[in-house]
């Protein structure tokens, strides 16, 4: 990819001008109050029963600490303040080691010994080049009921490497043990929110396996996820029956799992799948250590990817799950013509679905940020395509993953906006378009609107299915004013918050 | 290993960082913390209730590995420089957090290099994320009104900066003629006294009523508020405006510490113009014995902890601000059961088991977990670190009062009373946050 240019300095410039795939130059940074997005107590709380310990100085302790409070999970959450003396005069491996142990310790005689502890390190660990071998080796010496999980919050090290939350999505998995395999066994891993029942995924297994896809909850989500709408559970009453059937498929999301023992059982899988790119990590490791199938599935946008995505999944569900089934001399025929039929009846829907859409909005100016989903360019061109008036995309940086939709709305709408969400200038220029739509939080924020459609990573939307979900929503945005303050400063869309 | 670094089940108080912003918040600056990540979400998150509807530049330098180990001290200048010269701030004050600690960076030198680029006013607080709200904060107040009054100086060509307050004596004065004629008591004008309130914040009043309401405590008790240096409230500002540049007010008779927040600006303010300061908040009842320090303290030129002499019998003594001598009453007894254990801030608390004791005649406790507030405590009282500590000191004690995070440190025997504190539990009972003034009034 030929860049344009480096990042800008400002905090907006047009999609025909911005560097691919940092638009903009790296500076100040301010932090808006669109708080929606899951942070790694959050995503570290979905492992039921655990317990977090954290080993750092008061200023970042303080973040996390409290995210477990408002979360009401401060009792499963632990920490070692660290200071001057710890830092200059002492090991940083024996301060660690002791001050983890005081924790455990005292747990222990409070008979609230967890399976498993999510140990973070921070950057002060990998910057005074602490000896993690030697501090997790100790721990699990000490401790051999207790699994020790490598986790970090080594902020220092997210613009070049991974960020904390995608090593955490791999790293607890790291718990997960090859057990025997159980064929009828699909899990979704990474993710913090379920998926929609009527959603593509359960279609197409719906559709290889010959009934509706099992999974494991009803009404009944992971402890910590408290504050789902109530369409979520309106789809389940409303799709079709989820109860095991013979012969059916299991599809277990992380966001359902209620007891350590089913997360656990995640090592039954007869094949692993992951549609958020955060999670890709996670799935590449968990796979390649089980030797099990992992199918990427990333949520997108774009109709032909999608078709594909449905092609590929109905595959590998029947060489994994089915026996192959389907596969007549080597090939999928019979079934990618079932397949074929479903996908254009859908396609259809969703271009029924946008026209209604259309009709309802009109030309009214559509704003749309990242922390709604990671194809935010992928969603503006499928507006913009179908006669929307998308006028801005709030991101810090592209997806590498949508490096197509970044040259087709290059070449197509030059003139898109593109909008730093961090750059100074955001903290005062805030509230400029309060007409417009936004689609996710920090759009509300940033144009002052009460039309928002709300929610973090896709919120559970996915495929075609997601599209006819996506306009609705929109309409409903349209139609209704939302309490933009009292929602967005929630942490982490769909969790039990206090505040 | 020290034990007391180790929590399994409160939280800590928020960060000298987090200190420093919300103690400038309101003054019209920029506030840059070198940091990675995290510090500025978990300020505006957790303890910045005014960040949704008031704005403020408040930043992180997002700094890198690369740059921590190479000591790229040059863009922070130059992405400070650069947003300081879209943004036109007031001023500029740099912050640290662990890393640029190990690194030993010269903040000092930084904003030296920001100020000559910039021509903005820029000064350096010496925070590193390990210590607690009050020291950040303090240092931040100090600092800022050192730097501001040396740019006075320099500008009125004075030799000594002592000589400003004469200097802007009219501008300030005038705003005293304001205050008394708004004043609801028409008493007479040579009686009444004009304070500073210092060191208020969200951090410790999150209830921003508190504010008006220590006006209302005082205002038939003929002293007049001149600012809430810097959280304004209602019609009480957060500073005077002397040239552009927001004070407290120098012409004040006595400045009111109302958090161990405001002791290092007390204490420079003091030394520096000889205006004496009280320590306390009017609580209750023990709204009319602060008054008479207030009064006592303004004719005298004497500082003192107002609540002192109500719990074991001490008070400051004039040109001493560090140390304690024995006052004359002594109404609390130290080998008494405590009926009563408080933890949290030094002044704020302090100022609450005074007005319990005058209400209830109960022998209480304050117990400190702060750094820095031991100078506002009363040796009847404790400082502690930890919650094995905190766990023993509450053994035996009656009933405690305290935020409701600590409600598991509570002996199952006491009966708990949860004042919740956003320096201590953030956002997470905003909502029953009190009135500091008026709590014992229902």
């Amino acid at each position: 990819m030929e860049k344009v240019k480096p990042g800008t300095r400002e905090g907006c410039v047009n999609i025909g001008d911005a560097a691919f795939p940092k638009p903009f130059y790296p500076g100040l940074e301010f932090n808006s109050p669109a708080h929606g997005t899951w942070n790694i107590v959050h995503i570290g709380m979905l492992i039921p029963e655990t317990r977090e310990i954290f080993v750092c100085a008061d200023g970042c302790m303080r973040g996390v600490v409290l995210t477990a409070a408002e979360m009401n999970t401060e009792d499963r959450f632990s920490f070692v303040l660290l200071d001057e003396e710890d830092m200059t005069m002492s090991d940083i491996d024996d301060v660690t080691i002791e001050g983890v142990s005081r924790c455990l310790d005292r747990l222990k005689e409070a008979g609230k010994m967890p399976p498993a502890v999510l140990l973070f390190t921070v950057c002060v660990h990998h910057y005074l080049g602490a000896n993690l071998d030697h501090i997790y080796g100790e721990l699990e010496k000490r401790y051999p009921d207790i699994r020790f999980v490598r986790c970090f919050m080594d902020c220092i090290l997210q613009k070049a490497k991974p960020a904390p939350d995608i090593k955490l999505r791999a790293a607890m998995y790291d718990l997960i043990e090859p057990v025997k395999q159980d064929s009828t066994l699909i899990s979704l891993i990474g993710s913090e929110l379920p998926l929609y029942k009527t959603c593509d995924i359960y279609k197409i297994i719906e559709i290889v396996s010959g009934s509706p896809a099992a999974n494991v909850l009803s009404r009944t989500v992971n402890p910590v996820l408290k504050n789902l709408p109530e369409s979520y559970f309106k789809a389940i009453e409303d799709g079709r029956g989820l109860r095991p059937q013979m012969n059916a498929i299991t599809f277990k999301e992380m966001a359902t799992l209620i007891t350590y023992e089913e997360f656990l059982d995640i090592g039954k899988s007869a094949m692993l799948m992951a549609v958020q790119p955060a999670a890709k990590m996670a799935l590449e490791r968990l796979g390649g250590r089980l030797g099990r199938a992992a199918f990427y599935m990333p949520a997108a946008f774009d109709m032909d990817t999608i078709e594909r995505q449905w092609h590929e999944l109905a595959d590998l569900i029947d060489e994994n799950c089915m026996g192959s089934a389907w596969k007549n001399n080597g090939e999928h025929t019979e079934l990618h013509e079932l397949m074929d039929r479903e996908i254009e009846s859908l396609r259809e829907d969703c271009g029924r679905a946008l026209k209604q859409a259309l009709r309802t909005v009109g030309d009214t100016e559509i704003r749309i940020d990242s922390s709604f989903h990671p194809r935010p360019l992928e969603l503006a061109a499928l507006l913009l395509t179908h006669g929307f008036k998308v006028t801005g995309v709030y991101t810090e940086t592209f997806n590498p993953e949508e490096e197509a939709a970044y040259t087709s709305l290059r070449k197509e709408f030059p003139e898109l906006n593109i909008y730093s969400i961090v750059h100074p200038e955001g903290r005062v220029s805030h509230g400029n378009a309060p007409g417009a739509i936004a689609i996710g939080q920090k759009a509300a924020w940033f144009t002052g609107t009460k039309h928002f459609v709300n929610g973090v990573y896709g919120i559970g939307l996915f495929g075609f299915d997601g599209i006819i979900r996506l306009c609705g929503l929109m309409e409903e945005a349209f139609k209704t004013e939302k309490d933009v303050e009292d929602i967005i400063v929630r942490k982490a869309w769909g969790c039990e918050s206090c505040v | 290993m020290r034990i007391e670094n180790s929590y399994i089940v409160t939280p800590c108080y928020t960060a000298d960082a987090s200190g420093v912003c919300s103690a400038l918040f309101e003054l019209g600056g920029m506030i840059v913390m070198h940091d990675p990540s995290g510090c500025n979400s978990t300020y505006n998150t957790h303890d910045e209730t005014r960040w949704y509807d008031k704005d403020s530049l408040i930043y992180i330098t997002g700094l890198t590995e690369i740059d921590a180990i190479m000591g790229n001290d040059k863009k922070v200048v130059e992405d400070v420089s650069d947003a300081a010269e879209r943004l036109k701030p007031a001023f500029i004050t740099i912050c640290g957090s662990p890393i640029p600690y190990l690194n030993g960076t010269d903040y000092n030198a930084i904003a030296s290099m920001i100020e000559k680029k910039t021509g903005i006013p820029a000064f350096a607080v010496h925070t590193n994320s390990m210590h607690d709200y009050i020291a950040g904060g303090g240092a931040a107040l100090k600092e800022y009104v050192s730097c501001m009054l040396k740019i006075l100086q320099k500008k009125y060509g004075l030799n000594d900066i002592r000589n400003i307050k004469s200097a802007i004596c009219d501008q300030s004065l005038s705003e005293h003629d304001k205050i008394y004629q708004q004043s609801s008591d028409k008493s007479d004008k040579n009686n009444r006294r004009v304070i500073n309130i210092l060191g208020a914040s969200p951090l410790d009043f999150g209830d921003f009523r508190t504010i008006t309401s220590i006006k209302q405590a005082f205002v038939n008790r003929d002293i007049d508020i001149s600012t809430s240096f810097a959280f304004g409230s209602g019609d009480i500002k957060n500073g005077v405006d002397i040239d552009g540049i927001l004070l407290p007010d120098l012409n004040a008779d006595v400045n009111l510490v109302v958090s161990a927040m405001g002791i290092p600006l007390a204490k420079y303010l003091y030394e520096e113009f000889g205006t004496p300061y009280v320590l306390g908040v009017p609580t209750g009842k023990f709204a009319e014995v602060l008054s008479e320090d207030i009064k006592r303290a303004a004719a005298a030129g004497t500082c003192s902890t107002g609540y002192a002499k109500n719990s074991a019998g001490h008070r400051r003594k004039a040109g001493d601000a560090g140390k304690l001598e024995p006052g004359p009453a002594d109404k609390a007894d130290p080998a008494r059961e405590i009926d009563v254990a408080i933890i949290g801030e030094a002044v704020t608390m302090s100022s609450l088991a005074a007005a319990i004791r005058l209400q209830y005649g109960c022998n209480v406790k304050v117990l400190c977990p702060l750094e820095f507030s031991k100078s506002a405590l009363t040796e009847n009282d404790m400082a502690f670190k930890g919650e094995e500590q905190c766990i023993e000191l509450l053994k035996g004690v009656k009933h405690v009062i305290a935020d409701p995070l600590y409600r598991p440190l509570c002996p199952e025997t006491a009966v708990f009373h949860g004042l919740p504190h956003v320096a201590f539990s953030g956002r997470c009972f905003i909502r029953d946050v009190k009135d500091l003034v008026t709590i014992l009034d229902t």
